[in-house]
């Protein structure tokens, strides 16, 4: 299993690669957004985008380090894309793009959200409107050869003032999208995600099975979706929820389950840039005792 | 400004060895505390105390760590003790036996509390007790030759179900009873106890001033007494709570007072043991930075 966390440009490879990693899961947000250098997205040329990504995936092959999946920018709300389907298609379609040229196999791509979705509120109409946006995607992914990651993601409950689940946090609720997707699709399971909705990763494992090509692994207090390291001590979630991480347990299961993927952290060192250097060593350092874990569970 | 972190088990000084920070925080609390293996008072000698320590302290001096604190009683109050005050200074006087073979100049002792006091109910009550009992040790730090630090506090409010402020949260009571106490006595700052008080740290470093001889640095979220390291991302503060540590004033703060103690971190493991030389290693570079900043602030 190799060893992976977020980067999204040629010196956060590099970075990456000095502390040990041997893979990344490469942040395309910037490079699609309104400072970054393709925001026309629907008058952009997916050869532009093959000709700038080519270089990233240049300096990756250089230092030895594996684009194993990409994030795509698509934020979930599509009341961000103004121009409707024609914008948030276009998005996706140039991720993919550039996904294939980093040499990636898979891009995650958030869910569409309907922000009326709370819990099981408004249930069908969300998963009917998330599958038809994740439908659009399909003639680009057939272009592209990529596999586009659902991802289990969150919404606010603004009246207990806290995170709740929505769209795709149940694990059964994205097998079951998956599934009806087809070929061209797979789960990214973010394990933070899953403790703010009250999810429990593990049991999230058995159910989605081996429809888990790629993770967001990263931990907080069972409130709030803060992306911080595995094993930071925790206060809220021991006294009002029932979920922090077995990072062990979790680990086991993935052995167990067949997964084949990176382990891969959505966190970035916190902190002054002094101190960064030494947070992602010690972050690798975390990483490699959670594989031998794993590898220890491998029959 | 060395760097430090607090200890509670001798195996830890051979990780921050391999870590490179040279001094520690020794806690002797509960070695001496009602529950510990001293839990019959008229057990204690010099004898046995020295035969404790001084093979600990030899441990450290071999991997070249200065001990130039100790931690001493935690929750032992007067009234806990079923011998009373003799038996409170008995205890009292033997964690600074032990502070005194470790090589300690300062030891921390939580204060004696009368009332399950929160908030400023009972207060002059309270501070007269302090006094009276933190003065009943004055014989026993004379003859040591240990100076004793006061430590603020915090107590639980089970209706709000979150920390509180008690004996000697606020800086201006911690102040109070350090110069009602005299010259035995000094002020360790404790910097995450104050934000779980809704307390400023940098506010009570100044109003502090020269009174604090030793510091226990750790990061939290405002709510609980978390003691994680220092820039870990927080949820509930950030949304509930005014009060979040912001470091780089803390340590202008102590530069401007002219801080002569040591950069103590109060921060446990919390990572599985393979990690712990990468854990210390990242502390001691967020050390490094803080120093950074207070040596550029005393210039």
């Amino acid at each position: 299993m190799k060893l992976s966390a977020t980067a999204s440009n040629c010196e956060g490879l590099s970075r990456l690669k000095s502390h040990g990693f041997d893979a990344c899961d490469f942040q395309l947000g910037w490079y699609f957004g309104p400072n970054g250098p393709f925001k026309d997205v629907i008058n952009t040329d997916p050869a532009d985008v093959v000709a700038y990504f080519s270089k990233i995936k240049e300096h990756a092959d250089k230092i030895g380090i594996e684009i194993f999946q990409t994030h795509g920018d698509f934020s979930g709300q599509v009341s961000s894309y103004p121009k409707g389907s024609i914008e948030y298609v276009a998005h996706a379609r140039l991720n993919f793009y550039a996904t294939k040229t980093l040499g990636a196999k898979y891009c995650i791509e958030h869910p569409y959200i309907n922000l009326e979705r709370r819990y099981d509120e408004n249930l069908e109409q969300s998963i009917e409107e998330a599958i038809a946006v994740y439908r659009e995607y399909i003639p680009a992914l057939e272009e592209t050869g990529v596999i586009c990651c659902l991802e289990n993601m969150h919404h606010a409950d603004k009246v207990h003032g806290h995170r709740c689940p929505t769209t795709l946090s149940r694990a059964q609720e994205m097998a079951d999208m998956c599934d009806v997707l087809g070929k061209n699709f797979a789960i990214c399971l973010d394990v933070g995600h899953c403790t703010v909705t009250e999810d429990d990763p593990i049991e999230a494992l058995e159910i989605i099975g081996d429809r888990l090509v790629c993770l967001h692994t990263h931990d907080n207090d069972g409130m709030w979706d803060l992306h911080q390291f595995p094993y930071v001590k925790q206060g809220v979630a021991a006294s009002h929820h029932p979920l922090v991480i077995d990072w062990d347990a979790f680990m086991a299961k993935l052995a167990q389950v067949g997964y084949k993927g990176t382990l891969n952290f959505e966190v970035g060192a916190p902190g002054p840039a002094a101190i960064r250097e030494a947070g992602y060593e010690y972050l690798a350092a975390i990483g490699r005792y959670l594989v031998s874990v794993y590898e220890k569970n491998l029959k | 400004m060395d760097i430090s972190k607090s200890v509670w088990s001798e195996w830890e000084l051979d990780v921050l060895a391999k870590a490179g920070i040279p001094c520690c925080d020794y806690s002797v609390s509960g070695m001496f505390g009602l529950n510990g293996r001293f839990a019959d008072v008229s057990d204690i000698t010099d004898e046995k105390i020295y035969d404790i320590y001084a093979p600990i302290r030899e441990k450290a001096d071999s991997l070249g760590i200065k001990i130039p604190m100790a931690h001493g009683l935690g929750d032992v109050s007067v009234k806990a003790c079923k011998g009373g005050l003799e038996e409170y200074v008995k205890r009292s006087r033997a964690t600074y036996v032990a502070a005194k073979i470790l090589g300690a100049t300062h030891i921390v002792q939580h204060p004696s509390f009368k009332t399950d006091r929160k908030y400023e109910i009972g207060m002059d009550e309270e501070i007269e007790h302090m006094i009276w009992a933190y003065g009943a040790c004055d014989d026993a730090l004379e003859e040591t030759g240990i100076v004793c630090c006061i430590e603020n506090m915090f107590s639980h409010d089970y209706v709000q179900h979150h920390r509180c402020p008690t004996n000697l949260s606020r800086a201006s009571e911690l102040a109070t009873v350090s110069d009602a106490l005299g010259k035995n006595f000094a002020v360790c700052f404790d910097i995450g106890h104050s934000i779980v008080t809704e307390d400023d740290p940098v506010q009570a470093i100044y109003t502090l001033g020269n009174r604090i001889a030793c510091l226990h640095a750790h990061g939290g979220d405002g709510m609980w007494d978390l003691h994680q390291m220092p820039f870990v991302p927080q949820g509930v503060a950030a949304s509930c709570h005014p009060i979040i540590i912001d470091w780089e004033a803390v340590m202008k703060a102590l530069a401007d007072t002219g801080y002569k103690g040591i950069l103590n971190f109060e921060v446990g493991f919390c990572s599985p043991m393979p990690c712990r030389v990468a854990e210390a290693k990242y502390l001691n570079a967020i050390g490094k930075y803080l120093v950074s900043i207070f040596d550029k602030e005393k210039k």
